[in-house]
């Protein structure tokens, strides 16, 4: 017995150094995804890590933060659900009476149901960015030369994820009771100690297991990511942009998602009001759904409980919700047993990255050397390193995205026109067009980052350089714009709107192009020239904010101009280009 | 104060003699002084090293020549040109191989070389020829269309010093070279500063192995700290080590003020090692 209990303590502290080891993993795991995605800021961030070593972890930090915030923002769905249920039954409604009875209780269950959704989502969306790393064989590299059994960096890749989301998972399992209790205890008069303790109480296993189903799915969604995010040897152009469309799709997602969650939260009383379905229907729908494992079966028994016997049940919603919730049982073993065994296979698998297939295709490879000028040369190689860079393609595609986004969620309400009037709306939408400009003003400059040793040892005329750059002030940005004008389609200033806005088009290039000179001059001045790089260093925030203060303002006064009429505006801008010329002239000799 | 010939630093003169000319250079960084009060001439046709232990300042020298550090005293002609106002005009003529090869990441080989063709303005018939067979002779055929992020440290290094070559330059700025190459092919590159300078070009040759220094070096600066230490011919560094007939890790070692201390470094880790026997369990 003693020595069983011996072992077990052995055991106990072997797994505890364990976990004390895996924060070492779990570090360079960070610091290989952020690597990993960090494009053609590769070089600088290695020495910004260098620097300062604390930011590696503070990314985490914040997504932990960030996660553990919006699982506690979705609280508000469940105790809502409670509260309106029993508002509803408790005549504080005046049309209770036209409200069937099965009718609450599918709302009430999909809307405690959708809560467990939610929860998974947000988890997937915050988590999935940081722990994609984990699946990297490299990381685990290091301690394979530690002396540690097969078993133990075995169970290291377990210790190592967990560590990934151990504040989410805590949370994600507290969270639903609370919020039960919280619905309780606005509506304290109506529930008694013992159902109060048996909602919480299974509220509580429900919230476990939910928690441990939604980490073998995030195992399972990182482990896929990780293969796709891996750099594919062949077809990287391919890989990059695959990678930008996943992202792409999980901005939207997540965008998409928080805009769910808003809406629901606040139209939670109308559901119920506005009855869709007859009470027939509605026992038809709830004695289906409750057989659904996830996420119905534990919303339904949540539900069953909250009402308190004080609504009608069907036998086969309460069976359903039961059978439901210990299939799910089930499949949430399977699911976290294939989980722990992909984590553990992980440690195993010989890092493939970066092996090269060595001799492997030896027919005549044709070596032709195609000179063009300095100009396109620059242009060809900018579209390759954008091309295969996931965070410059994100530069460019982004600005465009957030808008169409904006005007889809917005036209209904046309919540920015008509609280904030014409103006306010077009000075935001300028604010949104200066933030973005400066943002693929970075963009560009840090496609220059990434080889130093071939650029600071070749001839190279800033004046070319610049040249290659200005196409995108063109492109991205003046689209972005245009299309917020749509923004407008519904008020009857709308063809006045696009007079303006078209007269004011060449305002942005020509700020964003300014700006970008100006940022060179604040971080590019040489004794003998400018250069694009990030040369001086030092205040680099301070500079950043500078340059982008710049941007805002020279557009700001665009519009400032414009009160004076659209002629003020036209002439501005035409001093304006002349201006540029002549101190693009100067900056950038020939 | 060490010289490496009779003629006078201040004679500027337009002197063909010489590619490079440094006086009396000095780098800080902050309170650091990377270099300091560094004087040195490299002739036409000769393979000059740079020899120092780690943090001596070779980089930081190197990078001056190229201009692309400003010394914040002295002066450094390339060509008789200055490399920071020039500059153009000296990175036409010089060939950089830097520490790191920083080269983009997210380029194939095919098009890092069509890129530097471009900007070098180079004759496309030529350059393609002279390119083939300076990555046949450095086995970097296979990995021309390869994205240069998964080339091997070794293989990227190679292609970075096949971009240092192929414009034919009348200078080559070498700052550890041989980093990561195989035998074959850091055989191959000395062959290639060989030939260079037989064709009479220079060499600047930055490192910390001996043994490259002793080998290919026609003149050798010992810099420590900074400092200009020694500087001649390996037969001349031994005169002034009074160590006739020693080889260069003695010189260095006896110059840097090192050789004390490794012995002490030596006879301390002796003791240690005796005293944590490896014993079988
Ligand atoms: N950008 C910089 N900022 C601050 N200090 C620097 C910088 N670059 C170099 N140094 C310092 O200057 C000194 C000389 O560095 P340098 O890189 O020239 O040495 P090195 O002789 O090339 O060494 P190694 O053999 O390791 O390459 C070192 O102490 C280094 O820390
Ligand atoms: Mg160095």
């Amino acid at each position: 017995m003693v020595k069983l209990l011996k072992s077990k303590g052995m055991k106990m502290s072997n797994l505890l150094s364990l976990y004390k080891l895996s924060k070492s993993v779990y570090r360079e795991s960070i610091l290989y995804s952020q690597l990993e995605s960090s494009g053609s800021n590769y070089t600088k961030l290695l020495e910004r890590i260098g620097k300062n070593p604390k930011i590696i972890s503070s990314q985490p930090k914040v997504m932990k933060f960030l996660t553990s915030f919006y699982i506690i923002f979705l609280t508000i769905i469940p105790v809502r659900a409670i509260t309106s249920i029993n508002s509803i039954l408790h005549n504080n409604f005046p049309s209770h009476t036209q409200i069937p009875q099965q009718w609450i209780v599918l709302i009430g269950s999909i809307l405690n149901s959708s809560f467990l959704l939610l929860e998974l989502f947000v988890l997937i969306i915050f988590s999935i960015m940081m722990t994609w790393g984990l699946f990297s064989p490299q990381i685990y590299s290091w301690p394979q030369t530690l002396p540690l059994r097969k078993k133990d960096i075995e169970k290291l890749s377990l210790l190592t994820f967990i560590r990934g989301i151990n504040v989410q998972l805590l949370f994600m399992i507290l969270v639903l009771p609370l919020g039960i209790a919280i619905g309780i205890f606005i509506n304290i008069t109506l529930y008694s100690p013992k159902t109060t303790f048996l909602l919480i109480f299974v509220s509580l296993i429900i919230s476990i297991i939910t928690s441990f189903f939604n980490l073998g799915v995030v195992v399972f969604i990182s482990k896929k990511m990780s293969i796709l995010m891996e750099e594919k040897e062949d077809n990287s152009k391919r890989s990059s942009i695959i990678k930008a469309i996943i992202t792409l799709l999980y901005l939207i997602s997540s965008m998409t998602l928080m805009y769910f969650i808003q809406i629901a939260i606040d139209k939670i009383p109308n559901f119920f009001t506005k009855v869709l379905l007859s009470s027939e229907q509605s026992l038809l729908f709830n004695n289906i759904l409750s057989f659904i494992p996830f996420p119905f079966s534990g919303g339904y028994l949540i539900t069953i409980l909250a009402t308190n016997h004080s609504l009608y049940f069907s036998p086969i919603t309460i069976l359903g919700s039961i059978i439901g919730l210990f299939l799910f049982t089930i499949l949430t073993y399977i699911l976290l047993k294939y989980s722990v065994s992909i984590l553990l296979k992980t440690s195993r698998t010989k890092s493939s990255f970066k092996k090269e297939k060595e001799k492997e295709n030896l027919q005549e490879t044709s070596v032709q050397v195609n000179v063009t000028s300095p100009l396109k040369a620059f242009i060809k190689r900018d579209l390759s390193i954008i091309s295969r860079d996931l965070q410059l393609i994100m530069v460019f595609v982004m600005p465009i995205i957030i808008p169409i986004f904006a005007i889809i969620t917005d036209i209904e309400d046309n919540v920015l026109l008509n609280e904030y009037g014409l103006t306010a709306s077009f000075i935001s939408i300028i604010f949104y067009v200066a933030l973005t400009t400066y943002m693929i003003i970075t963009g560009i400059t840090n496609i220059e980052s990434g080889g130093e040793t071939i650029t600071s040892s070749i001839p190279i005329k800033t004046r070319d350089q610049i040249k290659s750059k200005l196409p995108y002030f063109f492109s991205t940005i003046l689209l972005a714009y245009l299309i917020w004008n749509l923004f407008f389609i519904n008020s009857e200033l709308f063809p006045k709107m696009i007079t303006f806005s078209l007269i004011y088009l060449p305002a942005i290039p020509l700020a964003g192009i300014s700006g970008f000179f100006f940022k060179i001059f604040l971080f590019g001045k040489l004794k003998y020239k400018y250069v694009v790089e990030e040369i001086k260093t030092e205040h680099r925030l301070a500079k950043h904010f500078v340059s982008f203060l710049f941007v805002l303002i020279v557009l700001l006064l665009y519009i400032g101009l414009s009160f004076l009429g659209y002629w003020a505006l036209g002439i501005g801008e035409i001093v304006y280009s002349i201006l540029l010329i002549f101190v693009f002239n100067y900056m950038f000799p020939k | 104060m060490v010289t490496d010939d009779n003629i006078s630093y201040s004679d500027y003169s337009i002197d063909e003699k010489y590619t490079v000319k440094a006086t009396n250079l000095v780098k800080r960084f902050g309170n650091l002084i990377a270099v300091n009060n560094l004087t040195f001439k490299v002739r036409k046709g000769e393979i000059f090293g740079l020899l120092g232990p780690n943090g001596a300042g070779k980089t930081t020298t190197v990078k001056m020549i190229l201009g692309l550090l400003e010394p914040d005293e002295g002066e450094i002609k390339v060509f008789d040109l200055h490399p920071e106002k020039d500059e153009i005009e000296v990175k036409k003529r010089v060939g950089y191989v830097s520490e790191e090869p920083l080269i983009y990441r997210s380029m194939t080989a095919r098009q890092l070389f069509n890129f530097v063709g471009s900007l070098r303005n180079l004759d496309p018939e030529e350059t393609s020829q002279k390119l083939y067979s300076l990555l046949e002779s450095f086995e970097a055929l296979p990995y021309y269309d390869k994205l240069i992020a998964t080339l091997s440290r070794g293989n990227k290094q190679k292609m970075q010093v096949i971009a240092s070559l192929i414009h034919d330059p009348d200078l080559l700025i070498m700052d550890e070279p041989l980093t990561g190459l195989d035998a074959k092919s850091a055989k191959v590159l000395k062959e290639i500063l060989e030939m260079h300078k037989e064709k009479g070009g220079s060499v600047i040759l930055s490192t910390h192995i001996l043994e490259i220094a002793e080998e290919l070096c026609d003149r050798i600066a010992i810099i420590d700290h900074g400092r200009l230490i020694a500087l001649g011919t390996v037969e001349e560094l031994s005169h002034l080590a009074n160590k006739v007939g020693a080889d260069l890790e003695d010189i260095f070692l006896r110059l840097t003020n090192q050789d004390e201390s490794v012995d002490k470094i030596v006879e301390k880790l002796r003791k240690s090692m005796k005293n944590g026997k490896i014993v079988k369990k």
